[in-house]
């Protein structure tokens, strides 16, 4: 089975996990690997970018949450974002350009993510939800087509963010996870220690520039196959021919 | 292009800037009941104070201590009050005492109040000083204590769970750094591994997966933004309370509510007022996670989503949710027309 075939049935499996509700179970004890609103109706998962909010707020010192994050970044990295989130999944479906722009800009999600956690220790409020564009789309309209939600202004401030993100998302391949997901700030922080990574075979590798025309990232993934902003998606490993690039799983030292 | 993402995060700074306005609230407002204080020279006296929390959100770590002159002092330790509750209203009583030598007559004081409230930019802490006089005579006996005598201080514990939180998160961070940066893998792994094992037994413990559930499971509607948190405390309008009044047979409401969501002090406060207002109506609280059945009888649960707050009308079964426009809607179901 191809790689991007097997990709899409894991971003589906991200997808339907995120609305496992309509299967009547209620919510779970577990915190989802991504972006995934909790307010979705059909949501069984917590949003971990929620969830430090509200422990933020409730002065809770967040032992669960960081030995589930740890876990996860562990085990995958940014994996999750090209793998199995369903807010990734979207970005890749509206990614009809894949538009190179400088890398330097990726570091504003880390800003986003402390801006997060400071707003919601600032404001005592869940701050980051207020603009979420996935809580807009998950959350804020499925709630207005159940009448709980109403046409005001917390209702359009999510309808701009979530449009805004739209066009980003349009107009450049992955804008979400590349500039503004606090998620994937936080994963990313694990993304060169986990046991899923890329290898790279410098003897194969020619430096044809195949993989970097594909990634959808805008990295060159011969030097930046490593890279905090890597989602391990596998546009790279597909695109060459040689084999130069891989998967791995193990624990990987510094080379 | 490559501007993109910057007029983004420019544009995501300026909203929450933005929707921060408008969010400034009334500090605590404080009133010295028996204002002049009489005391004895040499004497000791009770000092009531009522401390009121007119905003959505909670103040922290209240403490009163003497601003005024020397001559006067706090007879014993002041108690903090760590957390004055939405709309909450707290009365304690202090134990005043004056020094021997304290000239007889009307001395004008001061009670220092320091409490620490999040509102708006920044999570501050304010001191304010509160006026009081004080009367000192030579014939004035010692009240008695009031009903409410001051509370011992609790000892204060190690933080040990801030120790071990803090432990844990420099063990992963070092261990992430240590990988990256050394050959040394098996101290760094072991790192990572046990924050993991340890932050996930210990939430387990703790009870943070069943914390994480119900934050989880509860639409507390304006945590999410879908609606309005209202940072004042409501009050009805005069065609509100004459509404109010014309209603003439027994209503019984229950409020739902949870206890992180921001929008429920309001509709909490808002019915208490009707309450009030009105003999006929009354009402009880319900928290959607210590009676989930009597939630889920009434429709506030469904399909294992809980929507807060939430006011149901016993009689009618009526209920409606959220704080938009509530008290039009809150008088439509008193009324019988919801």
């Amino acid at each position: 089975m191809k790689l991007g075939l097997r990709r899409r049935i894991v971003q589906g499996t991200g997808l339907l996990l995120g609305l496992f509700g309509i299967t009547g179970i209620g919510m779970t004890h577990l915190i989802f690997p991504g972006l995934h609103c909790y307010a979705c109706p059909l949501a069984v998962t917590v949003c971990p970018i929620g969830l430090i909010q509200n422990l933020i707020v409730f002065g809770t010192i967040p032992f669960f949450w960081m030995g589930a994050i740890a876990a996860y970044g562990l085990l995958a990295g940014r994996g999750f974002c090209g793998w199995f989130c369903p807010f990734g999944t979207l970005n890749d479906l509206l990614a009809f350009r894949k538009v190179r722009i400088r890398d330097s800009f990726s570091y504003v999600k880390y800003v986003v993510l402390l801006g997060t956690l400071i707003a919601a220790w600032v404001f005592a409020d869940t701050m980051f939800c207020k603009l979420c564009p996935a809580a807009s789309l998950e959350a804020s309209i499925p709630y207005l087509l159940l009448g709980v939600a109403k046409v005001n202004r917390p209702f359009w401030l999510h309808m701009g963010t979530l449009g805004g993100t739209l066009l980003g998302m349009v107009l450049i391949a992955r804008f979400w996870c590349r500039y503004l997901c606090p998620m994937g700030a936080l994963l990313s922080m694990f993304n060169r220690v986990s046991i899923l990574h890329l290898r790279l075979s410098d003897e194969k590798c020619t430096h044809c520039s195949a993989c970097s025309s594909r990634c959808p990232m805008g990295l060159t993934p011969p030097l930046d196959y490593d890279n905090h902003n890597c989602i391990k998606c596998g546009e790279c490993v597909e695109a060459c021919e040689l084999g130069a690039l891989s998967f791995h799983c193990g624990i990987k030292g510094k080379k | 292009m490559h501007r993109v993402g910057l007029w983004g995060f420019a544009c995501l700074i300026l909203v929450l800037i933005a929707s921060s306005l408008g969010a400034q609230e009334p500090i605590l407002t404080l009133d010295v009941a028996s204002d002049p204080v009489q005391i004895q020279a040499g004497g000791r006296a009770w000092v009531r104070i009522t401390i009121e929390n007119p905003s959505a959100h909670e103040a922290d770590d209240v403490t009163l201590s003497w601003g005024g002159s020397e001559v006067f002092a706090w007879a014993e330790e002041v108690p903090a009050i760590e957390v004055l509750p939405p709309f909450d209203t707290e009365t304690i009583d202090l134990l005043l005492a004056a020094s021997a030598g304290v000239e007889e007559g009307v001395h004008e004081e001061a009670i220092e109040v320091v409490y620490t409230y999040c509102i708006a930019e920044l999570c501050f802490q304010i001191v304010e000083e509160v006026a009081v006089a004080v009367d000192v005579t030579s014939a004035v006996p010692v009240e008695g204590p009031t009903e409410t005598p001051p509370v011992e201080l609790p000892a204060a514990a190690f933080p040990w769970r801030w120790v071990g939180g803090g432990i844990g998160m420099l063990a992963l961070l070092g261990g992430i750094v240590l990988r990256r940066t050394s050959r040394l893998t098996w101290p760094a792994n072991l790192a990572i591994l046990g924050t993991i094992i340890g932050g996930l037994a210990y939430g387990v413990l703790e009870g943070q997966h069943e914390q994480a559930q119900g934050i989880g499971a509860v639409l507390c509607t304006s945590c999410v933004g879908i609606e309005e948190t209202r940072t004042r405390e409501p009050e009805f309008s005069p065609q509100g309370l004459a509404t109010l009044e014309s209603i003439t047979e027994p209503v019984e409401l229950v409020v739902f509510y949870a206890p992180w969501c921001h929008a429920c002090p309001y509709a909490k406060e808002l019915v208490e007022q009707a309450a009030e207002s009105n003999r006929w109506i009354t009402f009880s609280l319900s928290d959607v996670e210590q009676e989930p059945a009597f939630a889920e009888a009434h429709g506030i649960i469904r399909s294992g989503r809980t929507v807060v707050p939430a006011i149901l009308r016993i009689d009618t079964g009526a209920v409606i949710f959220g704080i938009e426009n509530l008290e039009i809607r809150l008088l439509q179901i008193l009324q019988g027309e919801a």
